[in-house]
């Protein structure tokens, strides 16, 4: 079957059979071998991309259910050649073998969206669908902390004067919304984890 | 089988999709998140040919709250239903049960539908939604019907499920006043592991005395079961630790655990008492904060 | 215009944690692992296993109802050379002739163009077979209850001797005797093996994939297809993970691949998947060991009597080598005058152990460790004491008679630990308030208790022995066409920093930066053989010989035009002059022993290793007493690794070799069922995830080494070794309970416990 999506914010026409992995279909069809297989079960986490905004495991979803969404692999998390925060965080240790890493990226990308500031424990949780053998995980969770940092500061010297110090407090207490605007847009940052866990 | 020779078909409603499925018997499967069917059709565990996709159907995604009932279409992904303001207001354990047995990628794709239909015993969603007096909607070729939660398993990967029939949606009773859930559940690992038993208590109570009582179980027997002995334990006693203890026994002889990888079925028996004790003591310490 | 002379040797980068050089291809995408190459007219290889652990084919049959005419199928008679791989013994075939001696090992061989054609293809194979009695445990392989190898099941025998055992047991106020057992192990790189084989058309055979060591590969190859040295080339590609997993593995898969290619005359891939990657390849060696040792009634060791028995699986592989580490590490970190050690490595219908971080070391000071804290409970002393006082310390002497002449930290590693951990006011706090959790009545807050452990472990840096001067390795460093200075070397990047470690001892050498140094990628036409990428030995020897190459490229080059370079670019210019008036500069360093160094292969007696790396490990646990889970929940761990070239890449060693011992001691084992791996996949043979790592303290001690680069003596493996042990002495304090087997699954902690109740009621 014909299936139109958007790759890494590029419109994509892709003729497949209906059930192949989207796994895949980014791999062969289309080239875009960044995206790993570490298991074909969606335990290891390897293979993640992001389907519309969310994290998932490319090896369990179907090309079929890629029609129209929009798709983001570990290619497209550089602007114009320039490493995003999070790909640079992960030069200085997070990256290993490296083949969890692009994965791992996914995974933390979706989280730093939703979640500016996360604590470890919420930066634990959201990549415990991503199995590593090398780091112990240490330096990993380091990057993504290290990542929203830079984000964070990043977007609080673009604001003007007065959202800045909201973003200080932010960083302060920890409790205000990340001054990030996807994060503004989609779930406050207690979704991950936390809000439902009140009893 | 080869991943190519698949046909898909798209129904436009529930009376098209399950005709499809009526005519395309047993060499057909709908098709949900696909975390399940994937991994089945890479083992080639199935002999499918034809894949009705569900996702064409409108309104199968739907959570809804009325006054009576809960209403999770089987299409809900897991991360919908554990986010859903509603399933927080009705039935917290069951997004307790949701973030605890799978990593963020598997509940964005898998769906409460799925979690049932695959009808794995160690499932954790079932369990809960038993204990809370679940009933399950089953559309199909000449109509519905609906069951209570705990009849729609007949043993590992079977259900009550006609050829053409499906789980349109799981119906959580809104639950009563001054009650309580609880979702325990052990596994080998702190994250993504399957459970080696996990136990659902649902205490309701009044004027110190518990007056609904109902646990259900995973991974311990063919399917999730209830254990229908401890709400005859538990009803009409006050919840105390020695009554907790004697229901916690009773749902551990009532089990029907098997050795696997995971444990031996005498290491789960101890499983479902230690559980079912802490089940328990979570539901009735809620449902005595729960306001009427 | 060059006024700075390049004589004054500063370092610039070595101890700077500047950014992983491989990292930047590995957070883009753009890194090419095996799997991501498709070379034009690929075929996918596939592998015919057999379904049981012994037995004879007695017929193959295919479905004639399949259509074979595009299926490449090869079996043992398609092998130009011999049907071996080719390792330190030529026992194990590539592909089975007749006898089946363990369940997965690779009978036919099947290529097709197309993935799905080739799993029906598989399918459509069935291997008849009439089975044999199978030995599957160490017992039954000892008590011969069928010959699986020579006359009585061993493969490997050593023993050492030192002191006279019987004085020293006489001397001895507690004897304490005790079994230890660990299982196998799963190195789980996330990346599965595999290769891509190609015949070109002069007829020589080029294999690229995901390896350790491209000169083992190289060696097997050409025994296999009768094939000359330089008709064989290995290429390593980026390396998803190894730990041991890609060391003698990939000549397997090679092997097979290249017969594939040669049959079929196009490039073949052979990816397993990872079923087939944990039910067929190596595995930890599971081992017993029993030790007797003696004590005074000061803790003084007096006489340590162990035996070591190693399960080598169903061929010889590097069993041998292994089982060596395995009885050098035997008597851990302690002076002991009367010693015997001896060690077995017996055959079993298993598919074989083979090489795995650390090597032997860990199964035997698992259990050496374990030993000293039941010695210490026999004296009623403090795990922390005994070690105090029998530790070694600088002129001790070790089982072989090495005496230890520098970098022994042993003390320095446990001091640092247990201050930085609190070790001593923790356990007694851990005790007041464990006795405070079982006092509460039920339903009253959760039955936890906690326990904190320490263990003290040394890992003898390098190859055993005489290894490395039979290896006589060679590293080369030469000027690129650009002008800058290239390592030509066979040791791999697998994630541990190579690359990297290897940029800054050249570039600080030489006096330009780390990033003008390039590292030739690993391929056996272009890089002399340095060794395998093992025992730890990468940033030690081959970076020894780096260094040494590049300090001999400085003088060269001064030698050229005296006035020198005083930064990258003056450099390049300097070299790009070089190379039109001179020509290539290419300098080669062949390893050569430290001297002073003694090894005895036949007695073995002498220096076993150059030296030693230390490491202790302080471990709190909390144990749930109605469920019997443990975990870990703090970890701090100090570690000797002479210089770390990279602070942060020393640590990431050290976070992920603990993670993974905490996975062996609690989580991972695997399980068999009539003789084949049970649980092949990932939903159940589990590794810690980031929820199940805890927080770790990472202290790295620098105590230099004399015949290291910068004082290096490795990091790789000593962070494997002392985990298990920490988690098994923490798990006693917190429950009374000896845990002498691991891993410690809830299930088996929770029937000792239970027992323990039992009793008391």
């Amino acid at each position: 079957m014909k299936i139109r999506c958007r790759v890494n914010g590029v419109s994509r026409e892709v003729e497949t059979p209906p059930m192949v992995r989207l796994l895949d279909m980014l791999r062969e069809t289309l080239r875009l071998t960044g995206t790993k297989e570490g298991c074909g079960e969606g335990e290891c986490g390897a293979c993640t991309v992001l389907l519309n905004g969310q994290p998932v495991n490319s090896c369990l979803v179907p090309a079929c259910h890629a029609e129209g969404a929009s798709i983001v692999t570990v290619e497209g998390l550089s602007k114009r050649g320039k490493l995003s925060p999070l790909q640079e965080a992960f030069l200085h240790g997070g990256a290993q073998c490296g083949i969890c890493t692009p994965g791992m990226l996914m995974a933390a990308q979706a989280l730093l969206q939703e979640n500016g500031a996360p604590k470890e424990a919420v930066i634990r949780e959201a990549l415990a669908g991503n199995l590593c053998r090398c780091t112990g995980y240490v330096k990993i969770v380091e990057a993504v902390r290290e990542a929203a940092k830079v984000t964070r500061a990043a977007a609080a010297a673009k604001k003007p004067a007065r959202k800045k110090k909201a973003a200080g407090k932010e960083k302060a207490g920890g409790k205000q919304k990340p001054a990030m605007k996807k994060a503004a847009r989609k779930k406050p940052a207690t979704s991950r984890g936390k809000r439902a866990r009140r009893a | 089988m080869e991943i190519c020779d698949f046909a898909l078909h798209r129904p436009a409603s529930l009376a098209e999709a399950c005709e499809m499925g009526r005519m395309l018997g047993p060499g057909a499967r709908f098709l949900a998140g696909g975390t399940e069917l994937l991994p089945d059709l890479k083992q080639r565990r199935d002999v499918t040919r034809h894949l009705v996709d569900l996702r064409s159907v409108p309104g199968l995604r739907d959570i809804r709250l009325d006054s009576s009932y809960l209403h999770i279409g089987c299409l809900a992904t897991l991360s919908e239903v554990a986010e859903s303001s509603d399933v927080h207001k009705t039935l917290p354990a069951l997004s307790e049960a949701i973030l605890s047995m799978a990593a963020y990628q598997i509940r964005n794709r898998g769906t409460l539908g799925g979690n049932f239909c695959g009808g794995v015993p160690s499932a954790d969603t079932p369990p809960i939604c038993i204990a809370a007096g679940a009933q399950v909607r089953l559309a199909g070729v000449d109509g519905e019907r609906t069951l209570p939660a705990e009849q729609f398993f007949l043993g590992p990967r079977k259900t009550v499920l006609d050829p053409g029939e499906l789980l349109a949606e799981v119906l959580i009773p809104v639950q009563p006043a001054r009650s309580g859930s609880s979702y325990q559940r052990f596994a080998l690992r702190r994250a993504t592991a399957l459970a080696v038993v996990g136990v659902a208590a649902r205490v309701a109570l009044e004027k110190g005395r518990i007056t609904q009582a109902r646990v259900a179980m995973s991974a311990v027997a063919p399917v999730p079961m209830l254990a229908a002995e401890c709400s005859g334990i538990l009803e009409g006693q006050s919840p105390v630790e020695e009554v907790f203890e004697r229901a916690a026994k009773a749902a551990a002889l009532a089990s029907r655990a098997i050795s696997d990888l995971r444990g031996s079925a005498g290491y789960r028996r101890d499983l479902v008492r230690v559980l079912t004790l802490r089940a328990l003591r979570e539901a009735a310490a809620r449902a005595g904060t729960r306001p009427a | 215009m060059v006024t700075r002379s390049p004589a004054v040797n500063r370092p610039r980068s070595i101890g700077r944690s500047v950014p992983k050089k491989d990292a930047a291809a590995k957070v883009t995408g753009a890194a090419l692992y095996v799997d991501d190459l498709s070379p034009e007219g690929l075929l996918h290889g596939a592998t015919v296993r057999s379904e049981i652990p012994a037995g004879r084919i007695t017929r193959i049959e295919f479905d004639s109802a399949f259509d074979w005419s595009q299926v490449t199928i090869v079996d043992h008679r398609d092998i130009p050379g011999n049907n071996c791989i080719a390792l330190i013994e030529y026992d194990q075939p590539a592909l089975v002739e007749n006898e089946i001696r363990h369940a997965d090992e690779p009978i036919l061989l099947l290529a097709h163009p197309d993935r799905e054609k080739l799993q029906q293809a598989l399918r459509a194979v069935k291997v008849h077979c009439e089975p044999l009695e199978a030995v599957l445990t160490m017992e039954r392989s000892i008590a011969c209850a069928r010959l699986v190898h020579a006359t009585d099941n061993v493969q490997k025998r050593f023993l050492i001797q030192r002191g006279d055992l019987e004085a020293g047991f006489a001397r001895a106020h507690k004897i304490v005797e005790r079994e230890y057992r660990v299982g196998h192990q799963e190195h789980l790189y996330i990346e599965n093996n595999g290769v891509i084989a190609r015949m070109e058309a002069d007829g020589s055979l080029v294999v690229e994939g995901s390896l350790q060591c491209p000169y083992y590969v190289h060696k097997a190859l050409m025994h296999l297809m009768g094939l000359p040295a330089e008709k064989v080339r290995v290429v390593q590609t980026v390396t998803g993970g190894g730990f041991g997993g890609k060391e003698e593995y990939p000549s397997m898969i090679s092997a097979h691949a290249a017969l594939l290619a040669r049959k079929s005359g196009r490039p073949v891939k052979l990816i397993y998947d990872r079923m087939e990657d944990i039910a067929a390849t190596t595995k930890r060696h599971p081992a017993i060991v029993r030790h007797r040792s003696g004590v005074t009634e000061e803790g003084e060791l007096v006489a340590q009597d162990i035996d070591v028995i190693m399960d080598g699986g169903a061929y010889v592989t590097l069993s041998p080598v292994v089982l060596s580490r395995g009885i050098l590490h035997a008597g851990g970190p302690y002076r002991c005058p009367n010693v015997r050690i001896t060690g077995r490595a017996v055959a079993t219908n298993t598919p074989p152990n083979g090489a795995f971080r650390g090597f032997g070391a860990p199964q035997t000071l698992f259990a050496a460790e374990l030993h000293m804290d039941h010695l210490a409970e026999s004296l009623g002393m403090d795990p922390l004491e005994i070690r105090r006082r029998n530790l070694y310390r600088l002129g001790d002497v070790t089982p072989t008679g090495q005496v230890l002449r520098e970098s022994v930290s042993a003390s320095e590693c446990l001091e640092k630990a247990v201050k930085v951990s609190g070790y001593v006011k923790r356990r007694k706090a851990l005790d007041a308030a464990n006795r405070k959790a079982l006092a509460r009545p039920a339903g009253k807050g959760p039955r936890k208790v906690r326990g904190i452990g320490l263990s003290l472990v040394h890992h003898g840096a390098g190859f055993t022995g005489s290894g490395e001067v039979k290896l006589a390795s060679i590293a080369s460093l030469d000027l690129s066409p650009e002008g800058r200075p290239r390592a030509l070397a066979a040791s791999t990047e697998i994630g541990q920093g190579t690359v990297t470690i290897f940029s800054q001892m050249i570039g600080d050498a030489l006096q330009v930066s780390h990033d003008l140094v390039e590292v030739a990628q690993p391929d056996t036409l272009r890089v002399p053989n340095s060794g395998p990428t093992v025992a730890s030995r990468t940033c030690m020897v081959v970076g020894g010989l780096l260094s040494q190459a590049a300090a001999d490229m400085r003088a060269r080059l001064l030698e050229f035009d005296p006035r020198g370079w005083s930064d990258d670019r003056s450099f390049r210019k300097l070299a790009l002059r070089h190379l039109k008036e001179r020509g290539a500069l290419r300098i080669d360093r062949q390893y050569q022993p430290p001297s002073g160094i003694e090894w005895n292969d036949d007695t073995y007696t002498g220096d076993a290793y150059g030296v030693f790396a230390w490491a202790c490990n302080v471990i709190e646990v909390e144990v749930d007493l109605d469920t019997g889970d443990a975990r870990p929940v703090e970890v701090v761990t100090a570690n000797d690794v002479g210089k770390a070239i990279h602070p942060r890449l020393a640590e990431g060693q050290i976070e992920g070799g603990v993670s993974q011992a905490l996975g062996w001691a609690i989580l991972e084992e695997l399980r068999w069922k009539d003789g084949r791996v049970w649980n092949q996949q990932l939903t159940n043979y589990i590794i810690p995830t980031s929820m199940d790592c805890p927080p770790m303290k990472v202290i790295v001690v620098e105590n230099p080494y004399s015949g290291g680069p910068f004082g290096a003596k490795g990091v790789g493996e000593l962070p494997m070794d002392g985990p298990a042990p920490a988690v098994v002495a923490a798990v006693r304090h917190a429950t009374g309970q000896w845990m002498d087997e691991i891993p410690i699954s809830p299930e088996r902690l929770l029937e000792k416990l239970a027992r323990l109740e039992e009793a008391l009621t």
